[in-house]
């Protein structure tokens, strides 16, 4: 059967390597699952730390609107 | 021009139906119409023809010149008048008292003025006869129909007039740019962060400080190179022209209260992008109806019971209570004056005009235009009643002059009285409105320039837009966006002349660094305003656009890469923080979904082979049309933390059903967990000292772990477990431990309570577990044997019961459970550790991380 998930937390890249890379520098440890190469669930209680490590590996990702 | 709210028909109907009967059939017989033997059906009938063409042509038969004259002039009071204006407009017009009241009565008997005033209830209604006039003492309200202002004015040669005067040396240009400055100031800010405000309507002090310090050209953030927690910019005081500003966008609706935030939102629209015309106009509007204070800027006056905030320009929501007119009367006066100013500046658009003779005949038009003045009560009644200024007004007491309530003279404090002080109130306030407010909205321009002024023109603008006139034309080709900026390869744009770019600086004001705003706009691309822009919906490629366009041609190059490079890496990574997420079960079934021509619009973009995003509005409709499919599919929310889908064992599994495992469970469990070995379709996780140790690295607290199990197993967590999750989580300091000797008293009429109170032996004893039980150290054990042999107790070793360590200590705590007294936790663990078991009682210590816990089997 099926699922429909709401309120998840994702991130999701331009390229596989940019997650890939993402994913080796820590953000590892924020992902639930690998959706795909480029996309990857993660924990949406602690997104406050993950913007925090993602602003000291120096990116500025684009807030999704939903 | 304030816009009527309520259609003309509706208005007629309104007023007829507090006529009565017989008032109706007047009306109706004196315009020569046929009657009607039901109310409603005279009522209706008059109601399709006041107004018409029809009824201007039995008028124009039946007014006569007086008529026409003081019915033009009533319009310039915007909405209803009381009975005594229009007797007084009749008596200037050479009407004597009693012509006045018969005259009044022919009006509303041929429809040209409406009763506007509810007679106590229903049941009674408006009569047209002088009896029915004196009986209202001048208070009635009255309304002129629709239609028969317009028709008066056009008829009317005696129009309000002004003779020209010579131009001044010198003239002050309008102050538009200054309340464009505010106003852009203000929706700028407003779009950043919405103004909070007090339960007053006005601006926090650190909100006003924030608007002020903008206004004054702060930059709106800490210059780059500033330190953390340096010196904190002065808050700057608010001019009146940031209050004017404010007042204005309030009341034309571009900045919205939002009472749940308690804050202004800016809601402008297309404001920032219509020509200067277009926004004064708006603003003009916004003034009208908006609470700027324009009488409190009078310098010569004061108000008698001001309200704190009197050196703020704003009209409070109790404003009238406190004296001085209120949001209604400044509004009038305001339109009053606004329409004078089209009617005599309507046949020399261009010239020179004396400030006082304006006021004069801005004060002509209306008395009232600010505050009501008591009726002619020898002319219209034989009694007297209070009707505003509250200084011991007598009945029929004409000569009694009437204060202005809440107003006084600023030097003295001296007070002012009707009709006699005009020129230093009403004539000051239509002064001060032409030299500041028509000056900031740019309709006026006054001189001589330097001092007092004492004449205005209009402006181009004010011509424009008071008059019809058309705009010179612009000396620039105005479709030419090019070349109005500068950008520089140090990553600043300077627009040269920012208030004739207000468009432009808007823009930039989105996505760059506001730096300073005067004749030039100054601006600064930093990633985090263009990081700031393209969350609000810019895009790369836009803002590249408009800098390019702007500057007249290519960016700087280093400009250019760099944006580029921001750019790239703001598009290289999105977050979606609350999305939904479709799962299928495999990739052939999502591939069916997203090849269904029902199913695939409400899906978004496809994120794996099993995954695809949905838009938050479609989840419901795609769970049922999934359904209808025969391919329902569980609801998993995430913000809905899950409840009893785990089984905790001691001392250390936890057990899943593989029907409600999911992914995010599984990551949580993993945390601090290791997956065993399932049992079927149970699947299994066991802790272990590395992985709650492992969990603790990556933030699993005890307490966290305490509440989440709990929370998932909907249940209190085993003893066994819960020691071994706080203890590995190092959640507890290490416990200690100290060999003693436990000595037994088993008797009724002497206990250890006592014995410890005796020196001797109290120094000896560690500690009291209970009355029976005492705790020495092992090289005490001897001189307690001493003392005790010495009053005639004998110390012998023995196996002391379990009862002598347990059965008193549960009882005590039985004790302590029945008294609901609060259990001391330190004292039952420190029991429980020379004793098996858990005590009861348990249940009523308080838990150390919430939650209830259970007892093991006994």
């Amino acid at each position: 059967m099926g699922r429909l998930y709401k309120s998840v937390a994702l991130i999701e890249a331009a390229e596989p390597a940019n997650l890939d890379e993402l994913i080796a520098s820590g953000l590892g440890r924020f992902v639930v699952r690998r959706l795909g190469p480029t996309a990857a669930v993660v924990d949406h209680a602690r997104l406050d730390e993950m913007h925090k490590l993602l602003k000291q590996l120096g990116q500025t990702p684009r807030i999704a609107p939903e | 021009m304030p816009d009527a709210t309520v259609p003309a028909a509706a208005l007629v109907a309104s007023r007829l139906e507090l006529l009565s009967f017989a008032a109706l059939k007047r009306v109706a017989k004196t315009l020569g119409l046929p009657g009607a033997s039901k109310r409603e059906h005279l009522a209706e009938q008059l109601a399709h023809f006041l107004g018409t063409p029809a009824h201007l042509d039995v008028l124009k038969k039946r007014l006569i010149p007086r008529d026409w004259s003081v019915l033009s002039l009533l319009p310039l009071r915007l909405g209803p008048f009381r009975q005594h204006v229009l007797v007084g407009a009749l008596r200037e017009r050479g009407a004597s008292r009693a012509d006045a009241l018969a005259q009044i009565e022919r009006l509303l008997a041929l429809g040209c003025v409406l009763c506007a005033t509810q007679l106590y209830n229903a049941n009674n209604r408006f009569t047209i006869d002088q009896d029915m006039l004196r009986l209202g003492g001048g208070n009635f309200w009255f309304d002129l129909t629709p239609g028969v202002g317009q028709w008066a004015a056009e008829r009317n040669p005696s129009k309000p007039g002004l003779g020209a005067v010579a131009a001044p040396a010198s003239a002050s240009e309008s102050r538009l740019a200054e309340l464009q400055r505010a106003a852009f100031i203000l929706l700028a800010e407003a779009s950043r962060k919405p103004i909070r405000l007090t339960t007053k309507g006005l601006p926090y002090k650190t909100e006003i400080g924030r608007l002020a310090g903008a206004l004054a050209g702060e930059p709106t953030t800490p210059a780059r190179g500033a330190k953390k927690g340096s010196k904190k910019r002065a808050s700057a005081e608010a001019p009146p022209v940031l209050w004017f500003a404010f007042a204005a966008l309030i009341g034309a609706h571009l900045l919205r209260p939002d009472e749940a935030e308690s804050a202004a939102i800016a809601d402008a629209g297309t404001f920032l992008t219509e020509s200067p015309a277009q926004q004064v106009w708006q603003l003009v509007s916004g003034w009208l109806n908006g609470p700027f204070d324009d009488l409190s800027r009078v310098a010569t006056l004061t108000r008698s019971y001001a309200p704190d905030e009197e050196s703020i320009p704003w009209i409070p929501a109790d404003a009238g209570y406190y004296g001085g007119p209120d949001l209604d009367s400044l509004a009038r006066a305001r339109a009053l004056i606004v329409e004078v100013l089209r009617l005599v500046t309507t046949p020399r658009p261009e010239a020179w005009y004396a400030l006082d003779d304006f006021a004069r005949l801005a004060y002509d038009q209306n008395h009232e235009m600010l505050f009501r003045h008591a009726t002619d009560l020898e002319f219209l009644a034989e009694r007297g009643y209070d009707l505003g200024p509250g200084d011991g007004f007598l009945p029929g007491s004409r000569s009694e002059r009437q204060p202005y309530f809440g107003v006084r003279r600023a030097t003295d404090g001296s007070p002012l009285y009707l009709d006699e002080d005009w020129p230093e109130v009403e004539g000051a306030y239509v002064r001060q409105v032409c030299v500041e407010s028509l000056s900031w909205l740019g309709l006026v321009e006054v001189g001589p320039a330097g001092g007092a002024p004492d004449r205005f023109r209009l402006t181009p603008l004010g011509r424009h837009l008071l008059l019809g006139k058309p705009l010179p034309a612009p000396s620039d080709d105005a479709d030419d966006a090019d070349g109005r900026a500068v950008v520089q390869p140090n990553y600043e744009v300077i627009v040269l002349d920012a208030l004739a770019n207000i468009p432009l600086v808007a823009q930039l004001d989105a996505f760059a660094e506001r730096r300073g705003l005067d004749r030039a706009a100054i601006f600064h691309l930093r990633q985090a305003d263009l990081i700031r822009g393209m969350d609000h919906g810019w895009t790369g490629p836009r803002i590249l656009e408009v800098l390019e366009q702007a500057n007249g041609g290519p960016l700087p190059q280093n400009v250019a890469y760099t944006l580029n490079e921001w750019i790239a890496q703001y598009e290289r990574l999105a977050i979606h923080e609350r999305a939904t997420l479709l799962e299928a079960d495999d990739a052939a079934q999502l591939d069916g979904w997203l090849a269904d021509a029902k199913i695939a619009p409400l899906l978004g973009k496809r994120l794996g082979p099993t995954t695809a995003l949905v838009p938050a509005a479609n989840a419901t409709a795609l769970a049922r049309l999934l359904a209808t499919r025969k391919t329902p599919v569980d609801l998993v929310d995430y913000a809905a933390p899950a409840s009893g889908v785990l089984r905790l064992q001691d001392p250390d599994l936890i057990e899943l059903d593989a029907a409600n495992a999911e992914p995010y469970l599984a990551y949580r469990l993993e945390g601090f967990a290791t997956p065993a070995a399932p049992d079927g379709r149970t699947l299994r996780y066991q802790i272990s000292r590395d992985s709650i140790e492992r969990g603790a690295e990556k933030g699993w607290t005890g307490a966290r772990l305490v509440a989440f199990l709990e929370a998932a197993s909907g249940e209190g967590i085993p003893i066994d477990l819960y020691t071994r999750l706080i203890g590995w989580s190092g959640a507890l300091p290490a416990p200690a431990y100290e060999p003693l000797v436990a000595v037994s008293l088993p008797s009724e009429i002497l206990d250890w309570y006592t014995l410890r109170e005796l020196a001797p032996i109290g120094r000896l004893i560690r500690g009291v577990p209970s009355a029976r039980l005492a705790l020495v150290a092992p090289g005490d054990l001897d001189a307690l044997r001493d003392e005790l042999a010495a009053r005639g107790l004998a110390l012998h070793p023995a196996t002391l019961p379990a009862e002598a360590l347990d059965k008193e200590t549960d009882d005590e705590l039985d004790d302590y459970a029945d008294d609901d007294a609060l259990v001391d936790v330190t004292e039952i663990l420190r029991r429980a550790l020379i004793g098996p078991g858990a005590p009861p009682g348990t249940s009523k210590i308080l838990p150390l991380f919430g939650g209830p816990r259970r007892r093991p089997p006994r």
